[in-house]
């Protein structure tokens, strides 16, 4: 059945043939999608929240009251004041910033859980695509086998194996999530070789390289950066399950996880421990669903 | 010439059309004032280019497309078998399904997208002829084999359990046609029946439908950008273009005397046999988006014809040489 | 070998074979043809016929299974792709669907300029201003050179296409059903285009195509397929007034032609004769 949108794109081929001077490049045409995440409010609701953490949790050493260890006995559990707007764990340390700086280690690990997955995944995937072959049977295998383990698992035995910390914790998550990346790419690969402006780059002459590079690249950069976006938060969950279990950043070092799940057990006295660690890792969950949302809206039509 | 009155009225009469979709940049108007009377058994031709609202019109009055965010005015009489004239615009979603398929019958561009290919083709015309009442689970599929037959498919009962991927282009149209006429309809909409089928089938599809067309007294409209297919196969026609009617006909009083410019634009621009060694001369310029429709005539930039009143007035009908079925929009008839 | 100055292009005994076994599927099967230079040949064959499949082959956008190519002088099958490639520069292709043969992420400038960018040809100054007027020689405002694909029609891409087959300086030029999926109306400028393009810059068209007005339009001589083997093979004169095999006449009497007032006005007679009556009423003057 067409759908008034579908007629649309039927019956609507162009805009008028006006005199512009338009610039060559793609800055404009950047703009023009750009337009479109500007129209879900959400997408920049969520937009805007995650550069203020981002800013925040990066200016952690000056913009927080206090640094995440700073013991204060005296002022143990207390729920919100002036000096502690999200009060005080049992040893007296500030939950703000306890939760800045866990917002902190959480972007350095999902967004290099994310860089290390993709690097490798894409690389794998955009060889085993484009060049196909006994290659791409051969690594589509390896896929395969990658994804037949649990992820969790996997995780907690690479942890167990490199020892609890920041760095290790991200090269893990990396480990496992590489293998989406490559199927993503690779299908995008797949299907972008098969268009016929390839086929056109080709016959004028076009290398390997070249084509890759101007001709598929571009034209698959969207699915991508919406895996991208919403890998970050599947990164941020990851981390604070193994912090759930024991095996996460090691105290005093705060994360999201470890924060809630010490605070799970001071729930019923103390529930301001694990509302604030709680509420704020799901709100910044919601952000980056937002805005994936939002990419994906804005590189979905053409 | 007395009109013909074998039945009451006619089998869809359609006035004031307008279609528009609301989309990111604004209100489309897709077809702006459409008016249409099909007798029965008469076959009218629906021509135009891309965006001249011919497929929308009738897709849109067989509620074809989806409703959200499309706006339609104006009224669409349709006389079904019962001989009662309904304003299709008007029914529900529950009793237009009753007539499409059953009084409307439809053939599309493509075959191979409108068969489901998971599906043998038998079952899938005795599916539509089970939920319609036009036959029982005990003679449907020799009914539907006498449709294969009838439709010029050999060996029809050994291509009753055929998949559509097996059977040729021709033979797929062939199918939907039968499919379509499965439930007896009075009215028959072929939106490009041949556009996809290479010349030979083309022609044996065409005198296929006319056929069709008299054994079982249907009225045909055929959308189509093939002027003359149209011209051959239609007794009136309609020309569009941008959404609007530009000229009203019999084939006979378009091809003795064209009364619009784009009319005659169309017939001089056709590259047909026999124009080697002449410099065919194209329309200039453009089809206009729908975002930017002319002033005016629709068509007054690429006229050469086109004045100021042509620029800043909409043309009324009017007749063409004095024959009042014959009606051309344009402030200058030919 | 010297450049043979009649023929540009000569193709000997093409082959190619889709499947295996059973399935097998001959494209093409054994197809020659000599083109002049300067002139058109155009193609004909319905679905299926293999034609769009002989224009890669000669292309070598596809690798023919057997069969000789030899192009302004210098045979061209049977070489590896990278000794064949400096040959691309003058043997391009304009393809069916104007939109998908253009990248959706380069602008219409960057388009036309990237063929000289790949081989080295020229400065970036240089390079845009040439883009400029390929633009205006197809129609098309150079101004607009910064604006994407899908800001233009079906017939100003195709235009766009025109522009960027034409940027190396290419002496052969094939044109795979190059018009089919536009608007009548515009198939006829962009035929005209082609046409006038041709006289002014000395073009040689392999011209593919199932529309036999439009090739006998523009054609100087006429290959007709099916089935992947040559049925007919003249010039467009011989083929279309005197055509010899059943195929090709039954063929052009398929073609739906614009019909005269007197054959449209016994028609009408014939069917009040039969007493199906004529068409609505015509209310006023007969003709």
């Amino acid at each position: 059945m067409a759908t008034a949108a579908t007629m649309e794109k039927a019956i609507l081929p162009h805009n008028p043939e006006d005199a512009e001077a338009s610039e060559y490049g793609g800055m404009a045409k950047f703009k023009k999608d750009f337009r479109r995440f500007r129209r879900n409010k959400l997408a920049v609701a969520g937009l805007i929240y995650i550069i203020i953490l981002f800013t925040a949790a990066f200016l952690a050493d000056y913009v927080a009251p206090y640094h995440y260890s700073t013991p204060s006995p005296p002022h143990a559990l207390e729920t919100s004041t002036i000096h502690h707007w999200f009060g005080t764990d049992e040893l007296g340390r500030d939950m703000f910033s306890r939760i800045l700086y866990s917002a902190r280690n959480a972007i350095i690990v999902s967004f290099g859980a994310v860089l290390i997955g993709l690097a490798v995944g894409a690389l794998v995937g955009a060889i085993s695509g484009f060049y196909g072959g006994i290659l791409d049977i051969v690594t589509m295998r390896v896929v395969d086998i990658m994804f037949a383990f649990p992820q969790f698992l996997l995780l907690v035995i690479l942890v167990a194996v490199m020892g609890r910390g920041l760095g290790t914790m991200f090269v893990a998550i990396g480990i496992t999530s590489w293998a989406g990346y490559a199927r993503l790419v690779r299908g995008q690969i797949l299907s972008a070789k098969n268009n016929d402006y390839v086929e056109a780059a080709r016959c004028l002459g076009s290398g390997n390289g070249h084509i890759i590079r101007k001709y598929i690249l571009p034209n698959i950069v969207g699915p991508i950066i919406v895996a991208v976006s919403f890998g970050i938060p599947a990164g941020m969950m990851a981390e604070s399950a193994m912090s759930l279990i024991g095996m996460g950043l090691r105290p005093p070092m705060p994360s999201w996880g470890n924060l809630i799940s010490a605070g799970m057990m001071e729930m019923y006295g103390f529930p301001h421990l694990v509302l604030w660690p709680a509420a704020t890792f799901g709100v910044t969950l919601l952000a980056f669903t937002f805005v994936g949302d939002g990419l994906r809206e804005m590189y979905g039509k053409e | 010439m007395a009109r013909n009155s074998g039945d009451a009225g006619a089998v869809l009469e359609v006035e004031g059309l307008k279609v528009g979709f609301r989309g990111e940049t604004g209100l489309l108007k897709a077809v702006d004032g459409l008016d249409l009377r099909l007798e029965p058994g008469e076959v009218l031709g629906i021509v135009g280019e891309s965006g001249s609202g011919k497929s929308v019109s009738m897709l849109s009055i067989t509620d074809l497309i989806k409703k959200e965010n499309r706006d339609t005015t104006g009224t669409a009489s349709f006389m079904g078998r019962d001989l009662v004239a309904r304003d299709l615009l008007k029914m529900g979603k529950e009793d237009l399904g009753k007539i499409r398929g059953k009084d409307i019958g439809f053939v599309f561009q493509n075959p191979m997208s409108s068969l489901n290919p998971t599906m043998r083709i038998g079952p899938q015309i005795a599916e539509g002829m089970l939920h319609h009442g036009e036959a029982t689970r005990a003679d449907v599929k020799e009914k539907v084999i006498g449709l294969l037959d009838k439709v010029g498919i050999r060996e029809p009962a050994k291509r009753y359990s055929a998949y559509p991927h097996e059977l040729s282009g021709g033979m797929r149209q062939r199918v939907m046609i039968a499919m379509a006429l499965s439930c007896n309809p009075k009215l028959l909409i072929a939106d490009e029946p041949t556009t996809a089928l290479d010349v030979t089938v083309e022609k044996q599809i065409l005198e296929l439908m006319m056929q069709m067309k008299d054994e079982f007294g249907l009225s045909i409209i055929m959308i189509t950008h093939n002027l003359p297919v149209a011209l051959n196969y239609c007794d009136r026609i309609l020309v569009m273009y941008a959404g609007k009617v530009m000229e009203t006909g019999t084939a006979l009083d378009l091809v003795s005397h064209p009364g619009h410019p784009y009319t005659k634009a169309l017939f001089s621009s056709n590259l047909e046999l026999g124009k080697r060694g002449t410099r065919v001369e194209p329309i200039k310029g453009n089809i206009p988006p729908l975002t930017q429709l002319p002033s005016g005539c629709r068509f007054h930039p690429r006229c050469p014809m086109a004045t100021d009143k042509c620029r800043n007035e909409a043309p009324p009908a009017l007749p063409v040489a004095g024959v009042a079925d014959h009606l051309t929009h344009c402030h200058y008839p030919l | 070998m010297s450049a043979n100055s009649e023929y540009i292009l000569e193709a000997t005994d093409i082959r190619k074979t889709f499947g295996k076994g059973a399935r097998a599927v001959k494209a093409v099967d054994g197809i020659s043809v000599k083109i002049k230079r300067g002139k058109t040949l155009g193609i004909l064959g319905e679905s299926g016929s293999g034609k769009s499949t002989l224009g890669r082959c000669i292309l070598r956008l596809i690798e023919p299974d057997s069969g000789t190519i030899v192009f302004d002088g210098k045979t061209i099958s049977g070489i590896s792709q990278a000794r064949f490639r400096p040959n691309r520069r003058n043997m391009q292709m304009i393809f069916q669907n104007p939109f998908s043969s253009l990248n959706p992420k380069m602008s219409i400038g960057e388009a036309i300029e990237d063929p000289m960018k790949i081989w080295g040809l020229g400065d970036k100054e240089a390079r845009r201003k040439r883009v400029r007027e390929l633009l205006e020689m197809v129609g098309i405002n150079p101004r607009r050179s910064g604006a994407f694909p899908y800001e233009f029609s079906g017939g100003q891409q195709q235009r766009i296409n025109i522009a960027r087959a034409l940027s190396l300086d290419p002496k052969f030029i094939v044109c795979d059903e190059a018009v089919s999926a536009l608007d009548v109306s515009i198939q006829t400028q962009i035929v005209n285009l082609l046409m006038d393009l041709q006289k002014q810059l000395g073009l040689t068209y392999l011209f593919i195509s199932h529309n036999l007005g439009v090739v006998e339009y523009l054609a100087d001589d006429v290959l007709i397929m099916q089935h992947g083997k040559l049925v007919e093979y003249a010039s467009t004169e011989e083929i279309f007034k005197n055509p010899r095999s059943e195929y090709t006449k039954n063929l052009i009497a398929s073609v739906p032609a614009m019909p005269t007032p007197e054959q449209l006005a016994a028609k009408e007679a014939e069917k009040i004769a039969r007493g199906k009556g004529g068409s609505s009423a015509r209310t006023a003057v007969a003709g």
